[in-house]
């Protein structure tokens, strides 16, 4: 039986409960209890979450929706750019030092509908972009969760323009179960 | 009477109860139940903290501690020192769009005892500065909340950040000193 750690805001949430079913019976899935929010909050709290964890074999994690949102009609992102690549870059490194013996899988973060009024999907583009050059070479892989919401622009609530529908973290959490598969 | 509202790190949750206590005859007093922990994080939840009290005369706030914070040995701390300035220039707007009658004071971050493995009194120095040059040319009141420690080292307790109690009072007095002034 394997150990799998999931980090992540509320997306990882809401796909959380089809990835341990998925797994069942080869995997034991440990999360986050917290919603892991923006990246400084990560870093705030990951030695937290993950102190009472077992020997974990492989972490799937994501931050990236909190960091560009530009609350309340913000001018500024919550985390600038700048700010976000270091802060991914320190995670990493408090994971691979907290769980020395897992792999580590970062998840890309989901695009948003288009009417959204606070996150932007370019941005969020330029994000991804950047974590993956930053964490190349690093991470042992990474997980495209935005393509699949790409393709499937109905998998994004219309009601909060972030969030997926019941069928759109469904098929995340398979897309999710199947990557960590892979990965083990 | 007037209305003060209080934003801060466990600093401002330790004196801001006898700060009302001091001036309970000249203004009322609200405050973010939640530590406002680091500078994103306030940004984050100033929001749903200002709907408390829209209409405050008096904004005396803190950010600093957890910025400066280098946890398990890092080579940096918490939150850079430039996102520490960019966070602080944009919460200075955002608490003036909250809170659009309200003077805002800001009180600098009291320094640690100087054996604190992971917080520097010169980079709280630096952070401090920094502040003070972002913050004051707006007009936001500077509460030199540093100095008042600073001159009393005494008043830091065993954890190296928090204060004994004779510390918490002087830091009241000094807040209610600055309120008063405003009231």
């Amino acid at each position: 039986m394997k150990n799998i750690f999931l980090i992540g805001d509320s997306i990882r949430l809401g796909y959380e409960a089809t990835v341990i079913r998925e797994l069942e019976g080869n995997c034991k899935v440990f999360s986050s209890p917290d919603n892991a929010r923006f990246t400084t909050y990560t870093m705030r709290y990951v030695h937290e979450w993950m102190k009472d964890a077992p020997s974990i074999d492989l972490v799937h994690w994501n931050n990236g929706l909190w960091d560009s949102c530009h609350w309340n009609g913000d001018p500024i992102s919550l985390v600038s750019l700048d700010s976000y690549v270091q802060n991914l870059l320190r995670i990493y490194g408090y994971i691979r030092r907290l769980c020395p013996n897992a792999k580590i899988i970062f998840a890309l973060s989901t695009p948003v509908d288009a009417q959204h009024p606070r996150i932007l999907n370019r941005e969020l583009d330029a994000m991804n972009k950047a974590a993956v050059k930053t964490l190349d070479g690093l991470v042992d892989g990474f997980d495209d969760l935005s393509s699949i919401v790409k393709a499937n622009p109905g998998f994004i609530r219309t009601t909060d323009h972030v969030h997926l529908t019941d069928i759109g973290y469904e098929e995340l959490g398979k897309a999710v179960a199947q990557c960590i598969r892979k990965f083990l | 009477m007037k209305k003060v509202f209080f934003l801060g790190d466990s600093i401002r949750l330790h004196y801001q109860e006898l700060v009302q206590e001091q001036l309970k005859d000249r203004a009322q007093f609200f405050w973010s139940p939640d530590n406002g922990r680091f500078t994103s994080y306030t940004m984050r939840y100033l929001d749903q903290w200002a709907a408390l009290c829209p209409d405050a005369d008096i904004v005396h706030w803190n950010n600093g501690h957890w910025d400066a914070d280098h946890m398990y040995g890092d080579e940096d701390s918490l939150v850079s020192f430039d996102e520490y300035k960019r966070n602080l220039s944009h919460l200075e707007g955002y608490i003036r769009k909250l809170f659009p009658k309200a003077r805002i004071i800001f009180a600098l971050t009291t320094p640690v005892d100087d054996g604190h493995p992971r917080v520097f009194n010169s980079e709280i120095e630096r952070n401090n500065e920094a502040a003070r040059a972002i913050l004051e040319p707006r007009g936001v009141i500077i509460n030199d909340l540093y100095s008042v420690i600073k001159s009393n080292m005494q008043y830091i307790g065993p954890d190296k950040t928090h204060m004994l109690d004779e510390g918490y009072q002087a830091l009241a007095k000094q807040v209610s000193r600055t309120i008063e002034a405003l009231l």
